[in-house]
């Protein structure tokens, strides 16, 4: 194992062992920018470590040397200026043959409801809105079928039958449709944000989600408001989920 | 030594695993549990095939009282209960049967054995598996064979001749229940409700779809291999799954582009798919859409800019306004860009933004259309479109041009490497659609390519020439300068 003493070597397996960690070892995995920069620092705590005093330095530029300079090292000095020439050459390659990809959309995924919504002519107030059909716990389990009736006649195409943004038409559009089992949709929302979201679709939403591309209807032309509190409910009580409440002052 | 024998132990262990669950057995009160919460919706509490959604779904939910399932791997009516736990866990594909693999496997054993107890006595009867014959691989003979025999046994009859579900016998076609069923695309394996693999084909092949017209054929073709021979001739139709664009590149060419669909440029270029779905937000909402896919070509040059659109419709409709209407395409633009990529509401528009639509139609041809919503249109006049459609086999293919510059405003104005939003309606007349009643897709992109240069071919060798300048002029002078201090 004395190779191992050698600092290259140590340098080298220090930065494969660091880009194996990057790539492999953090869930999900990290982009490609966030993983060069990460490789970047590494880079240059290993010439940090490897230039610390004159002997560890010797100790790393003496390979080097050696295959720029030694006679028996000839072949693969000769290999190496072919390799990396091409390996550079198919890379440029690969930057000037790019297509272009649609431009992103970037686009706030939760905007901030509004105080108040036009409800069908009526003004209604979402923020510190409560379900209401929730106070009557006798016909909960009513309500929850009433709710799942009306997504199997209504939502169940995009948001699919087990509401995990599967549906069959769900392929043709983007964004995807809600995926309700994620814990990060409905189980961090408010049940009054919901209802705004059901009831104004994807052209209710603000400008600070545009360009919008939701094919979301507008569902108060086609639900009443019980309704769509039913299919809320429907929602948490599927997936398992619990609304988040308002802040209490 | 020791270290082989572990591995093996350890491989074979992990192929023992599921082979022992296909042995395993279902609860089948405990699937009434999952039952209730996952499938209910579709099936009915019941099992009988009458959920809240069932109505609107084409093809109906399986009554499972009736015992009757399409997909099964045997020579009698029953299937085998890994057949029943594969269609619970592949789904359905081409229906609103999702695959169920996200369930633990036990509750879709549990479910297995439930959904069977609503059938009562009419699974009693011991699964007798079908037995293919040995596989024949696709060669130049069998697709030869595969034709022949695809034609012998009237599989044109439904499917069509090119597959594409536009059979003369289509129209008259019914499931046991009386309710009318189209017969598959084969041009579109992925719509296949048993799965595409070859086994699968085979084996649908053989033994037929139970409640559904399509007879079993092992005993129906001449020799047994057959079967494999007609397999790879269907496999040969179409992809095996399709591969959707997210992004419409228009191809620059600096000839005069044809308006004949057949033309050879047309057949040189790749064509970019995109996935319709239903219109589901204003009435007649049409959760049942029959056409699914376009697949688009497109290319200008310095005045026009041409769309070769193909599609699959199994007749050219003939318009009676009562029941039959036109067969449309439409290409939705916004009239003008407006800043931050803000864009009219995809639907066609509402009354404050309308769309520009580039429509083909089988009764009228090409013309342009101004939308503020899906029933507020407006015939555009004046402009100068052209364009040609052929139908051949259950598949259009239309080719509509126009200038690249706007005659007005209403009217959109295609610029080189600008990405215009586009998106895609779609009619088939013959099963009903007009109106609101289509099938259709929200935004995308489209983007006319820059003639493209030819840096590409020429920065490669010099970024390698430049970079072997470097490496020698390193490595003289590192022999110059002799041994490191």
């Amino acid at each position: 194992m004395s190779f191992l003493r050698s600092r290259f070597v140590q340098a080298v397996l220090i930065l494969v062992l660091a880009a194996v960690l990057l790539r492999y070892g953090i869930r999900p995995p990290a982009p490609w920018s966030v993983f060069t920069l990460y490789m970047a620092i590494v880079f240059m705590g290993v010439l940090v470590f490897v230039s610390a005093d004159a002997d560890s330095w010797r100790s790393f530029v003496r390979p080097l040397w050696s295959v720029l300079v030694d006679r028996d090292k000839r072949y693969l000095r000769y290999g190496l200026m072919i390799v990396i020439p091409l390996l550079l050459g198919y890379y440029a390659y690969t930057q000037a043959a790019a297509r272009p990809q649609a431009p992103p959309e970037l686009r706030a995924v939760h905007p901030a409801p509004p105080d108040s919504i036009d409800l069908r002519g009526k003004p209604f107030n979402i923020s510190g809105a409560e379900n209401p059909l929730r106070k009557d716990q006798a016909s909960y389990a009513t309500h929850v079928a009433a709710g799942a009736a009306i997504y199997f006649r209504n939502c169940m195409y995009c948001h699919g039958d087990n509401l995990d943004g599967q549906g069959h038409f769900a392929p043709g559009f983007n964004p995807p449709p809600a995926n309700f089992q994620d814990p990060g949709t409905i189980a961090m929302l408010q049940e009054a944000y919901l209802f705004w979201r059901i009831a104004k679709g994807g052209p209710g939403l603000p400008s600070e989600s545009t360009p919008w591309n939701s094919v979301m209807p507008a569902w108060e032309d086609r639900l009443t408001e019980e309704q769509m509190w039913q299919v809320i409910m429907f929602l948490y009580d599927f997936t398992g989920q619990q609304p988040r409440r308002w802040e209490s002052h | 030594m020791g270290s082989i024998a572990l591995a093996t132990a350890v491989i074979a262990w992990l192929l023992a695993v599921p082979a022992m669950a296909v042995a395993q057995k279902g609860d089948a009160a405990a699937g009434k549990a999952v039952y209730d919460r996952k499938c209910a919706g579709c099936h009915g509490v019941k099992g009988d095939g009458s959920g809240p959604a069932a109505e609107l779904l084409m093809p109906r939910p399986r009554d499972f009282t009736s015992g009757v399932y399409k997909v099964r791997s045997t020579v009698n009516r029953v299937p085998t209960d890994q057949d029943i736990f594969r269609t619970i866990t592949d789904g359905m594909p081409g229906t609103s049967m999702p695959g169920w693999a996200a369930l633990p496997e036990q509750d879709r054993w549990n479910l297995v054995a439930y959904i069977k107890s609503f059938a009562g006595d009419k699974l009693q009867e011991a699964p007798r598996k079908a037995e293919l014959p040995p596989d024949v691989s696709p060669s130049p003979a069998s697709l030869a064979r595969g034709k022949e025999m695809f034609e012998a046994i009237e599989c044109h009859k439904c499917h069509g001749v090119e597959g594409r579900a536009d059979g003369v016998s289509r129209a008259e076609l019914k499931d046991d229940w009386g309710h009318p069923v189209k017969p598959a695309n084969l041009s579109k394996r992925w719509t296949f409700r048993g799965g595409a693999g070859r086994v699968d084909v085979a084996m649908r092949m053989a033994v037929g779809v139970l409640g559904t017209p399509m007879p079993a054929f092992l005993d129906a073709v001449e020799k047994p291999e057959d079967i494999w021979h007609v397999t790879n001739y269907v496999l040969s139709l179409g992809p095996e799954a399709p591969r959707y664009a997210t992004l419409i590149t228009v191809g620059a060419v600096s000839d005069a582009i044809p308006d004949d669909p057949a033309a050879d440029l047309w057949r040189t270029m790749a064509g970019q798919s995109i996935p319709l779905m239903g219109q589901v937000i204003v009435d007649p909402r049409n959760f049942n859409p029959a056409i699914d896919m376009i697949t688009v070509r497109a290319v200008y040059n310095e005045r026009e800019i041409a769309f070769h659109l193909t599609w699959d419709d199994p007749t050219p409709s003939k318009p009676d306004g009562k029941e039959t209407f036109a067969d449309a395409v439409s290409l939705q633009f916004p009239p003008a860009a407006a800043p931050g990529g803000v864009r009219p509401y995809f639907l066609m528009g509402d009354a404050s933004d309308a769309v520009y639509l580039l429509r083909w139609q089988s009764d009228q041809g090409v013309l342009e259309v101004a939308a503020n919503g899906p029933t507020k249109r407006r015939a555009l006049t004046g402009g100068e479109v052209s364009g040609r459609a052929v139908f051949d086999n259950g598949q259009y293919r239309v080719v509509m041009k126009r200038s690249l510059a706007a005659k007005d405003a209403e009217r959109i104005t295609f610029r080189p490497a600008e990405f215009a939003p586009i998106a895609f309606q779609a009619w088939e007349g013959g099963a009903g659609e007009t109106g609101a009643r289509m099938s259709l897709t929200s935004w995308y992109y489209l983007r006319l390519e820059e003639p493209r240069s030819n840096a590409r071919f020429v920065v490669p060798p010099v970024v390698a020439l430049l970079a072997l300048g470097g490496m020698l002029l390193i490595v003289w002078a590192a022999n110059r300068r002799g041994q490191p201090a």
